[in-house]
């Protein structure tokens, strides 16, 4: 960060830094939101070149981690917010909507007396249905997945959207909302 | 009601503990999801090289193209690209300080601000400038995302800002910029005059 703010030379390998100690970290985060190697690689790049630009606002009283993990999760949801993303009729695997759910229907009718065969079970299941989910409702998927990973409270959460409280309660009452309408089969599965 | 049991789920799912009962309630619902999505996130799906000089170089190019390193020049091993680049540099560098020497000549004198301190929640800046200095604030706290309000009283120029709470880090780096403290009040109130003559 001392490189980044005296600018010069060293930024080149100041930015080096920056990609080896953070980029597979970023990467695997944008990934998930973005579904697209190429794009999250660039979006990664494009949060360490506002790292850059921003680097006199960082005054190090928080964690380099999480600064810049906030900067890049603004960046994932303006992208997201910006594009229309089709819902494609296909998985990667090529399985459809249907398919899938016939999948999970079927897999609720096979007996699974042992522990660990229901529990791969329902892990297949909500991952086919969280897969739909992310399609469906990208921004309400990842916040939700923020929450999980890192307890973020309603204002963390405001910020990030850049949202009244008010409006903020209403985004995460959807997220509920729509998560329940695709996990509804995981949900017959683990509550039954 | 219902916002109690948002805030149930809320906090379940961010696994914030609550005295609360299992099964089909709210927070019972989020701790499942939880443990799902804590199982669902933990496999990285796509491999990473660590470092990556393709990618570390796709970073440089593009900080260049930013504006934020300068541009490499093209580096050739033919000797005869060598025998012509050293040429041309000295003759970039001639124009350089040419440049250097015509600005330095032509330029105004610099506009340096003096703070003289706050009083009363007021404070005051002495420029050579008052109105540009007072327009360079304005649209210094706009893009930071503070509205300002520029004012002309007596021959004087100021300005007033209530700053957004609390106060973002831009805001900050702003008013530390301009050798300025952070408003106790969150209320900026500048006074802008001319610099008194030596």
């Amino acid at each position: 960060m001392r490189a980044c703010r005296e600018g010069g030379p060293a930024i080149g390998q100041a930015l080096r830094g920056l990609d080896r100690a953070f980029f597979a970290v970023l990467f695997r985060e944008a990934q998930r939101g973005l579904r697209d190697p190429a794009a999250a690689q660039d979006l990664v790049q494009d949060t360490f070149i506002k790292v850059w630009l921003r680097c006199a606002t960082f005054h190090g009283e928080s964690q380099l981690l999480p600064w810049i993990k906030s900067i890049l999760r603004h960046g994932l949801l303006d992208r997201l917010r910006k594009s229309q993303r089709e819902v494609a009729l296909e998985d990667e695997h090529g399985a459809t909507r249907e398919a899938l759910s016939s999948i999970c229907d079927l897999s609720e009718q096979v007996p699974t007396p042992d522990n660990e065969a229901r529990r791969h079970e329902l892990d297949q299941c909500f991952r086919r249905c969280w897969a739909r989910f992310e399609q469906a409702a990208p921004a309400h998927a990842l916040v939700m997945s923020w929450i999980v990973e890192d307890g973020l409270n309603h204002e963390q959460i405001a910020e990030l959207l850049g949202r009244t409280p008010g409006a903020t309660r209403e985004f995460i009452s959807q997220c509920r909302k729509r998560a329940r309408i695709h996990l509804d089969e995981w949900h017959e599965l683990a509550f039954r | 009601m219902a916002d109690e049991n948002e805030d149930l789920w809320f906090d379940a799912l961010a696994g914030r503990t609550r005295a609360e009962t299992d099964g089909e309630s709210a927070a019972g619902e989020a701790r499942k999801l939880r443990e799902a999505l804590l199982l669902y996130a933990a496999p990285a799906e796509t491999p990473v090289r660590v470092p990556d000089p393709e990618r570390e170089s796709a970073l440089l190019k593009r900080a260049e193209r930013e504006g934020l390193i300068p541009a490499r020049g093209y580096v050739s091993s033919k000797w005869y690209a060598a025998v012509f680049r050293v040429p041309a540099m000295l003759a970039y560098a001639a124009l350089a300080c040419i440049a250097v020497t015509v600005m330095l000549l032509t330029r105004p004198p610099p506009d340096s601000e003096v703070v003289r301190g706050a009083h009363d929640g007021v404070v005051r800046v002495e420029v050579s400038d008052p109105a540009a200095f007072k327009r360079q604030i304005i649209g210094e706290l706009r893009e930071a995302g503070v509205t300002a309000t520029g004012y002309e009283r007596l021959g004087a120029q100021g300005i007033d800002a209530d700053l957004p709470q609390p106060v973002s880090p831009q805001v900050r780096a702003l008013l530390q910029r301009h050798r300025m403290d952070v408003p106790a009040d969150g209320v900026l109130k500048i006074e802008i005059t001319r610099t008194r003559a030596p």
